[in-house]
């Protein structure tokens, strides 16, 4: 999720002007919305087909297909609620019999009582509870099949908090285990109300996001059932498996979904009936509104033709074109470097005006965007979500890791993909904003989440556990971008590429955990990096170094036997001194860079140690600068401003921000004056 | 009468022109409290910007936003915006209270004066303004108010109406409303301050209450030749703005300098053009306005109550 990447835009954006983006693609197709549209029925098999994940139950499984979802499901929107039924077949792969079965409620999460709520108010004290922003899920009968009705033994439990008024967590017992290898099939009646938009899923006006909205069992995991509550700073975890949503709603709404669409059919009320299908996935989201603009585009890559369905709300048809775009060229580069998207589809939903809440979230093959109205060409906001929750749909869509317990491998692996592929789509220095008085770049965006929090918790903290929502985001995701960026001085970047593709491509369609991550990268490198790691990784070292010393000392410094004039003092040259300190408790080694006024440059190497090292050269010419890490890959150092220093400076960086400083000091008062 | 009123327009520039000595001493005292708020700001940064090569990263490419954001949120927060700002500008703002009454003096006389008589009358106009400035703020809570019913009406139907579009239409004319309201207050309240200077009235109130009648009698007038102005205003900045953020070279810190002092300079000057059309309106149309209202026996326009040989206008 990457709600604050659009709110940094929003603020720019009114000051920004227009400038360039990628090259567009082909075969864009817009129609406005009407009753019968919806996305395309089941596409045509792609090329590749063996590697596609479609409505094909024909293919072979990509995943080990655990859970099987049926839901029927209809939306009444005029009380916003969805009243369903649904059958999950549980396929008992945990080498045990299982007994007890706990499932997400997480639309329960929308209580003022709720762990969410609570955690919402430590984070946010200003936060105030509104009715409209009541949301819940409740169960009116569960029943499994051959062992009769459940609803007796149905309780909430708390694992994480103990809080006993969060019901975000269901539990039920069976009669009898469930032997190892059979399967269990329940059936279960329940009725969503759907909030405002809060939090990923609700409503607004006519548009309503539907997320987390059914109940949806635990994963058995390191041998016991891993069912977290529905926390303010964590996302989600699910087992794999197939999914068929038959939804039903009025025939005006435009829909989109995480499945291909089977069928549609109009129904005599009124309604219609859409039927969806998807497989090796994790999840099921669906999106409907009467306003949206749909837009479809394709795009081809190694595992076939993925068709871009863009379903736009009011006012933001110009920035349609750039989210296609940006998927494309993200969709590209993630087959070039990573590995292939097997899904024949990806679907764009475009908030409306005012809800952002539902923005910048993603599922599998649906992914939720933002953007303003007038939003300039300048600040990329639009394609730094796009392709950030585009890149979740391979670290957590495909690669489906614990969200709940690691959620750096999700949200701060894709944080670092996000760098590497909007460097390459948008430039390095300007892929956040790029405005003609300044620019931003995302790898200094990464950076400075993470020097916002650096040591307050590590990496691998569970998500819920973090001091504030601060830490979270800056630890999670803008410190594990930033690790990763810097292991890229240590291992190379085409290492890193070749090691992150190996991550992928071995662990896609499973839950591998932050140690099978880690293991990759050094049995790809050829490295033992646990010293890194330790550091980075597990702990909350800081990594500061900087030039404590530079200065120039004549040759000899004292005058000659004789030379009462003092001019014998400096006909040697220079003894020149510079000394670096390590003012953190991360050792990294560095490289120092040191140059004369002549022209002359050097270069140590340091392994950084010991606390400081000093360097003395004895030289025709005085040295005029000094400076760590000159390449700058060492990006998590925390303080780039102490890291160099030059007596070459000119005062013009103070000069420039001097005056910028004067002119707006200047402004407030005329603002002042105005009242006179 | 509408080939007159529109020379008040070219002739407040040239008044504004003649006098510009009491352009120059506010804008400079402007541009110094900023220099040395600015100074202080900056005092935490320098030897850092002036040591390191990461400095340069503000050379490039207008500047990169990074290192600013370093600057303010890295170790020590060299770079922390502290209370001089706001101080400099308090400061300013008494200073132009004070100042306010020598500039219309200066206008109103059209001749330039003595260091000493512009403080004098500074001084003798100072707690009449400041009163002024009590009604302004106070006279601006109606507008707040409409404001806040104006977002209430918008959050009102936004939450009503299936389209987005109503309530952000419903802000905008809002923001609009409220820029036109300002407008006209602030008109009110110079007006009030010329009649102070003019009539040589002391009471805040009774400036007040002659202002708005004039307005009322005269809004078109009036509105137009301060609107017109203001228009020119923000065409100008903004063109002043857009050489400078999409023509100036990152590292012509110099040229840059000059063309931000360009923009306020040009910002204050249209205000002083204001000022002095707005005196020479008071001076051709005002009083005889205010006369009528004293003495509607006598329907004839009577001559500025001092110096009647400086009004420009025939």
């Amino acid at each position: 999720m990457r709600n604050w990447i659009a709110a940094v835009a929003a603020i720019l954006c009114a000051a920004a002007m227009g400038s360039g983006s990628p090259a567009r693609g082909s075969g864009t197709g817009t129609a406005k919305a009407h009753a019968t549209i919806a996305l395309a029925p089941q596409q045509s098999p792609p090329p590749g087909a063996a590697m596609t994940a479609s409505g094909s139950s024909a293919k072979a499984p990509l995943s080990t297909r655990i859970v099987a979802y049926k839901i029927d499901a209809k939306l009444d929107p005029s009380t916003h609620t969805i009243t369903a039924t649904e059958t999950l077949t549980y396929h008992n792969l945990t080498g045990q019999p299982q007994q007890e079965f706990p499932f997400h409620m997480y639309l329960n999460a929308f209580q003022p009582q709720s762990t969410f709520m609570t955690e919402q108010r430590i984070d946010s004290p200003e936060y105030e509870w509104k009715p409209e922003h009541l949301g819940s899920i409740r169960i009116s009968s569960i029943e499994a099949e051959g062992m009769g009705d459940l609803s007796s033994t149905m309780h909430f439990i708390q694992p994480d908090d103990g809080n006993t008024q969060d019901q975000t967590v269901m539990q039920v017992k069976l009669p009898k285990p469930v032997a190892p290898g059979a399967d269990v099939q329940f059936k279960i009646a329940f009725t969503d109300v759907m909030p405002v938009v809060v939090a990923r899923t609700g409503y607004l006006r006519d548009f309503y996001m539907v997320g987390q909205w059914f109940p949806k069992v635990g994963v058995w995991w390191k041998g016991a059932w891993n069912c977290h509550q529905f926390h303010e700073n964590t996302e989600f975890f699910a087992d794999f498996g197939t999914f068929d949503v038959n939804v039903t709603l009025p025939q005006n709404e435009v829909v989109g979904a995480g499945g291909d669409l089977v069928s549609e059919k109009n129904n005599a009320d009124g309604s219609k009936t859409l039927e969806f299908h998807s497989e090796d996935v994790h999840d099921f989201s669906w999106t409907a509104s009467p306003s949206y603009t749909r837009v479809d585009d394709t795009w081809t890559g190694s595992a076939g033709t993925v068709q871009i369905h863009a379903l736009i709300s009011p006012g933001n048809m110009g920035t349609a074109q750039r989210y296609i775009d940006c998927v494309k060229g993200t969709l590209q580069k993630f087959d070039e470097w990573y590995g292939p998207y097997p899904y024949d589809r990806i679907t764009l939903v475009d908030p409306p005006h005012g809800g952002l809440r539902a923005g910048g979230m993603e599922y599998p093959t649906l992914i939720t965007l933002d953007t303003a109205w007038f939003m300039p060409k300048s600040v990329l906001g639009p394609e730094l979500v796009t392709e950030h929750e585009f890149g979740h749909q391979y670290w957590y869509g495909m690669v489906a890791t614990n969200e709940f317990e690691e959620a750096w491998l999700d949200e701060g692996i894709n944080s670092y993909t996000e760098v590497k592929i909007m460097d390459a789509l948008y430039g390095a220095d300007k892929d956040v904003l790029n405005l003609p008085y300044g620019t931003m770049s995302e790898r200094e965006m990464q950076r400075l989440g993470y020097t916002g929090a650096a040591d307050l918790d590590p990496m691998t903290r569970f998500a819920w556990k973090f001091v504030n929502g601060n830490s979270y985001g800056g630890i999670t995701y803008g410190k594990t971008a930033t690790v990763l960026l810097t292991l890229e001085k240590i291992v190379g970047e085409d290492t890193m590429r070749k090691a992150i593709r190996t991550y992928f491509m071995k662990y896609r369609f499973t839950h591998p955990t932050g140690e099978d991550f880690l293991k990759t990268l050094e049995e790809v490198s050829g490295q033992n990096l646990r010293w890194y790691f330790d550091q980075a990784v597990s702990g909350t070292a800081i990594l500061d170094y900087e030039v404590m010393d530079m200065h120039s000392d004549p040759l000899p410094w004292y005058p000659a036997n004789g030379d009462e004039k003092g001019s014998s003092i400096g006909k040697n040259g220079f003894r020149n001194y510079v000394v670096v300190h390590r003012k953190g408790d991360f050792v990294m080694p560095v490289d120092l860079q040191v140059r004369f006024k002549n022209g002359e440059a050097v270069t140590e190497h340091w392994d950084g140690r010991d606390r400081w090292i000093r360097y003395i050269y004895d030289r025709d010419d005085k040295v005029v600068s000094a400076e760590i890490d000159p390449t700058h890959q060492v990006l998590l150092d925390r303080d780039e401003f102490n890291n160099s220093h030059t007596t070459l400076g000119d005062g013009k960086a103070d000069r420039k921000l001097n005056y910028l400083c004067t002119f707006f000091d200047q402004w407030l008062g005329q603002i002042l004056a105005w009242l006179t | 009468m509408t080939g007159e009123k529109s020379g008040i327009f070219t002739g407040g520039a040239g008044l504004a022109w003649r006098r510009q000595r009491v352009l120059w001493w506010p804008f400079l005292v402007n541009l110094v409290l900023a220099h040395f708020a600015a100074h202080a700001t900056m005092a935490r940064v320098e030897s850092v910007l002036n040591q390191s090569l990461a400095s340069e990263r503000l050379l490039v490419h207008g500047f990169h936003f990074s290192a600013i954001l370093e600057l303010m949120s890295g170790p020590g927060n060299r770079l922390s915006f502290g209370p001089e700002g706001f101080a400099s500008a308090f400061v300013f703002f008494f200073f132009m209270l004070l100042a306010t009454g020598g500039i219309l003096e200066s206008y109103w006389r059209d001749t330039t004066l003595t260091t000493t008589d512009f403080f004098q009358n500074g001084g003798k106009y100072f707690w009449r303004f400041l009163r002024l400035v009590i009604y302004l703020l106070i006279a601006l809570i109606p507008v707040g108010i409409i404001g806040a019913i104006g977002a209430s009406i918008s959050d009102h139907v936004d939450a009503k109406s299936i389209s987005p579009f109503p309530a952000v239409w419903i802000n905008l004319a809002n923001l609009l409303v409220i820029l036109l309201l300002m407008m006209i207050v602030r008109l009110w309240f110079d007006m009030a301050e010329v009649i102070a200077v003019a009539e040589g009235e002391r009471a805040a109130w009774r400036c007040l209450r002659d202002s708005a009648r004039l307005l009322r009698r005269n809004f078109g007038s009036l509105f137009w030749l301060y609107f017109r102005i203001s228009f020119l205003a923000w065409l100008g900045e903004a063109i002043l703005l857009h050489i400078w953020v999409r023509y100036l070279p990152a590292e012509r810190v110099g040229i840059s300098f000059v063309i931000a002092q360009l923009v306020v300079l040009f910002w204050m000057g249209l205000r002083w053009w204001q000022r002095a059309s707005e005196v020479l309106w008071y001076q051709a149309w005002g009083m005889a306005d205010t006369s009528q209202q004293t003495a509607p026996a006598d329907p004839q326009p009577s001559a500025p109550a001092r110096d009647p040989e400086l009004v420009v206008l025939r």
